[in-house]
């Protein structure tokens, strides 16, 4: 075999190997997207940057569920019953 | 994000911090600046985009009340509410004699998110106004360290006890978590002689057919509030039981009638 030769069948080899790679890492990001359930997001950290961390623990940042919290309200009654927030249509 | 923002028992710093977050939220999330994340999302004709971090949470967010509400809240309503003639900053919204555009129906299912990596379908359009103000509201409030609320276009999140107005009229004690009202009374506009209004059904791409004018709803966070109140008014006459169903406090007018669901009821009158 000559050293062309030689270095030829190197080159092709490289080749193959960086196909195959090219290949599966096509594939993981193909499976990391389909790995998802159907219009939901993978369970994975959720952090926010800067002051826009995740808001209470009742929000849910995962795609199994949505948790509404508990309501915990009382009527307003006495000298603070003059509202300090309004809650209205936006 | 062209709402009104207002804070009690906050630090300056704190206060400070409440205001950049309002600031980059809608830096982000706002419709109608161009160079937002989601209108640069929904201008990218590629079907897999990475988003911010930021993004991808209250996307998330989205999805999961998409999932909770069996699609009712639903974050793939933006060419519909386009369609119906809010394609513009409201103040700038009017009657309009040409009909709306043609329906577009929810999609959620066809998002899938892992990560920051976003799949959707060639033309979905994001609006995430659903769960957007209330999750910023939530994330305003954990800015600060003592008793607070924050209320931002009617959405209030509250830490330690706040009286809170309620539409029509009427107080409660919010002693934690949140309240919001949903409904079409403030943001409606004729197209083709027919009202249109924001919130749309995903069931028909369409503006909701609601006997409701406004529904209110005490959660455990405010965004938990918000949803509930867009489901609940969605579901019309079945919304006060959806509700209870869920042990949620609702309360639902309709021109001068006011329905408390049970939970409301069962709420008000047990802390009495």
């Amino acid at each position: 075999m000559t050293r062309i030769e030689a270095a030829r069948r190197r080159a092709a080899g490289a080749k193959r190997i960086a196909a195959a790679a090219a290949a599966a890492g096509f594939l993981a990001t193909l499976l990391l997207v389909r790995g998802t359930h159907l219009g939901q997001a993978a369970t994975t950290s959720s952090s926010t940057s800067g002051s826009s961390s995740s808001s209470s623990s009742s929000t849910q940042s995962s795609g199994d569920s949505f948790d509404y919290g508990s309501t915990s309200v009382a009527p307003s009654s006495g000298s603070t019953s003059s509202p300090q927030a309004q809650t209205s249509v936006s | 994000m062209g709402i009104e923002v207002a804070v009690c028992g906050a630090t300056v710093g704190e206060l400070a911090a409440i205001r950049g977050l309002f600031g980059e939220w809608d830096r982000v999330f706002s419709r109608f600046r161009p160079e937002s994340e989601l209108s640069r999302l929904n201008r990218d004709a590629s079907e897999v985009a990475v988003v911010s971090r930021l993004f991808a949470s209250a996307l998330r967010t989205a999805l999961s009340a998409a999932a909770a509400t069996d699609g009712l809240v639903d974050p793939t309503l933006g060419a519909a509410v386009e369609a119906a003639g809010y394609d513009r900053d409201f103040s700038l919204v009017g009657d309009d004699e040409r009909p709306p555009g043609p329906p577009s129906p929810g999609k959620w299912r066809s998002l899938r998110l892992s990560g920051r990596l976003l799949s959707r379908p060639p033309g979905t359009v994001l609006d995430l106004n659903g769960v957007v103000k209330s999750l910023a509201v939530d994330a305003a409030l954990q800015l600060t360290a003592g008793d607070a609320f924050v209320s931002a276009g009617g959405d209030v999140a509250v830490r330690g006890g706040s009286v809170v107005g309620l539409p029509g009229d009427g107080t409660l004690r919010l002693l934690a978590g949140g309240i919001a009202t949903s409904g079409k009374t403030k943001r409606s506009w004729r197209r083709g002689g027919v009202v249109q209004h924001h919130l749309i059904d995903p069931r028909t791409g369409r503006p909701a057919e609601s006997r409701w004018d406004e529904v209110t709803v005490a959660a455990g966070s405010c965004v938990g509030a918000d949803v509930a109140a867009k489901a609940a008014f969605l579901l019309s006459d079945d919304g006060p039981s959806w509700l209870d169903e869920r042990g949620l406090a609702g309360r639902f007018r309709a021109g001068e009638t006011v329905v408390a669901n049970h939970a409301w009821r069962t709420e008000l009158s047990a802390a009495a």
